[in-house]
């Protein structure tokens, strides 16, 4: 199995470095542009499977809790009772918009006539609906009916599930998370009297460059010392961004050494 | 001092300004001005605009109100918008900064209409994969396919102006999430094939900085302190305009909890001093 694995890591590695560092005659001559499209869609496709994955391991986790009646089931119950509702609403939303949508694209395939018999057969349910709305297939009233289903998809926004959804986003999503964020700026002023101390050369730079950037951007200093706008301005623009350079440098050199010890079974599961 | 008392101090300068008018002078913020400036010179009316709003509850005090002093600015110098998000958790606030800012137009007799001036694309997942489609495409409306509603694009007067990425005049996006705005560095090859503006939040502000020396961001608004500069500057321009209360207010807000903070700093060194003499 770790054979496999590494021989897999090391094909889709290695295309994804020829893709990236062949000049695009060589690409196109090679065949890359059939093959790119095709694995981005692998991506996409196990990137939602690990959203499948997370689920399956939540209920798998807080159903034992629950069943067991260990410590914190009540907040178990409730987050997998929230996760079912928001889950249900979206998807419910989802497929009546998507349903409407593939019945658009039937009646606009029925106005241009000759593939009827075929369609009838593919979607007999709306063929069956269409049929007991316009008896004669006739291309004005199927144009009606598109124009009503166009209607449809507009207000789908007031569907139930809809309502549901936004309500569980707008109204407990939104306002937790930004609380959850807020919480942050209490811990900050706590640190900033605990450990934002002058120790030594280097926490006094610290210090400095941390009082210039709050108090650069602070209306009643700037309006006493106004050259303050600037100084920030400066740190910003030359100490900061010149560090920061050299920490994304270090940082993408750090990646790119990594990625090549993966590629080439010498790190984790290929090892 | 108890982590009580300073958080209570915290909770009291911070909630002040949402009770008591407080009048407060906005400082002067060079990067809001270069981003003011840029797209004044880059958007002509019927530009196609592509706002990104990348965020979620977590950043929003920043990046909101950087979006809704944007989105004005754009709606004014008449550019056809197309928001979309690749964070799922910005979906409300896709369909709230149009909403809302179109009926502040509304009041003055400016009117922005669904579909002519702007389309909600919604969330699409995939970043890496949705820029480089979009710059790959010759049928932007064929690949965008329907709005965030389920409308099918083509129905919509917005997507004549829709061919390639070139119909795309500038790419606008707001984010506090790490690792984002390199995608659209990346894939769009901004500076050179594309103009990209970028709103970020107070931490990201050092990240943001050296795409924006190396051209590669040609505006940028820093956190709050940007958008209320921003807010100033639509006000010159736009006198007629209603000014933004709650923004000025959470920036009166702001300024009072980074002078407590300041404060704080000072105590806790004086009060260290002290201790060890």
């Amino acid at each position: 199995m770790k054979t496999f694995i590494f021989v897999l890591s090391f094909i889709f590695g290695g295309y994804f470095v020829l893709e990236f560092f062949l000049p695009t005659q060589a690409k196109a001559e090679l065949g890359f542009d059939g093959f790119t499209p095709l694995f981005l869609d692998f991506v996409t496709i196990i990137s939602s499977m690990a959203f499948g994955l997370g689920i399956i391991n939540l209920f798998s986790i807080h159903f034992q809790k629950i069943t067991l009646g260990l410590k914190g089931k009540f907040y178990s119950f409730v987050l997998l009772l929230s996760l079912c509702f928001t889950l249900v609403s979206g998807i419910w939303h989802f497929a009546s918009v998507e349903s409407l949508n593939l019945r658009l694209k039937f009646l606009e395939k029925m106005t241009q006539g000759d593939v009827n018999q075929k369609l009838a057969q593919l979607f007999p349910s709306f063929y069956k609906t269409l049929v007991s709305i316009c008896p004669e297939l006739d291309k004005a009233c199927i144009a009606r009916e598109k124009e009503n289903v166009k209607s449809r998809i507009k207000d789908s926004d007031k569907h139930f599930s809809k309502l549901i959804f936004d309500f569980l986003t707008n109204a407990i999503f939104l306002p937790l998370g930004a609380a959850m964020f807020s919480l942050l700026a209490f811990f900050i002023a706590s640190a900033s009297f605990r450990a934002f101390q002058f120790k030594n050369i280097f926490g006094f730079l610290l210090l400095l460059s941390a009082v210039i950037v709050i108090l650069g951007q602070n209306s009643f200093w700037t309006q006493l010392f106004p050259w303050f706008v600037e100084l920030r301005a400066w740190l910003l623009n030359n100490v900061s961004s010149a560090v920061f350079r050299a920490i994304a440098i270090g940082s993408i050199i750090g990646g790119l050494i990594f990625s090549i010890r993966i590629w080439l079974g010498l790190e984790g599961v290929g090892k | 001092m108890s982590p009580k008392a300073i958080y209570l101090g915290l909770f009291i300068v911070l909630s002040a300004p949402f009770f008591v008018d407080m009048p407060i002078e906005i400082p002067r913020n060079f990067s809001a001005e270069g981003f003011f400036q840029e797209l004044e010179k880059t958007v002509k009316p019927k530009s196609v605009v592509m706002v990104g709003l990348d965020y979620g509850p977590g950043t929003s005090a920043e990046n909101y109100p950087q979006s809704l002093v944007v989105t004005e600015h754009l709606f004014r110098l008449g550019a056809k918008v197309i928001f979309f998000t690749f964070s799922p958790q910005a979906k409300a606030y896709l369909e709230n900064v149009p909403k809302v800012v179109q009926e502040k137009l509304k009041r003055e007799g400016i009117n922005v209409e669904y579909g002519r001036d702007f389309i909600i694309l919604g969330f699409r997942p995939a970043p890496a994969m949705f820029l480089q489609g979009v710059m790959k495409t010759d049928d932007l409306v064929k690949f965008f396919e329907r709005d965030m509603f389920g409308t099918p694009l083509k129905d919509l007067a917005l997507s004549k102006d829709l061919t390639n990425h070139s119909s795309i005049a500038v790419w606008v996006q707001f984010t506090g999430l790490v690792g984002m705005v390199q995608n659209y560095i990346q894939f769009l090859e901004t500076g050179s094939k594309t103009v990209f503006f970028h709103g970020c939040t107070s931490i990201t502000v050092p990240e943001a900085h050296i795409y924006t020396d190396s051209g590669q961001i040609r505006g940028l608004i820093e956190g709050l302190p940007g958008s209320v500069a921003y807010e100033a500057l639509l006000s010159e321009r736009f006198p007629v305009r209603e000014k933004n209360k709650n923004t000025v207010i959470q920036f009166s807000s702001l300024s009072f909890g980074q002078a407590f903070i300041f404060l704080l700093i000072v105590m806790g060194n004086i009060i260290r001093r002290r201790k060890i003499e």
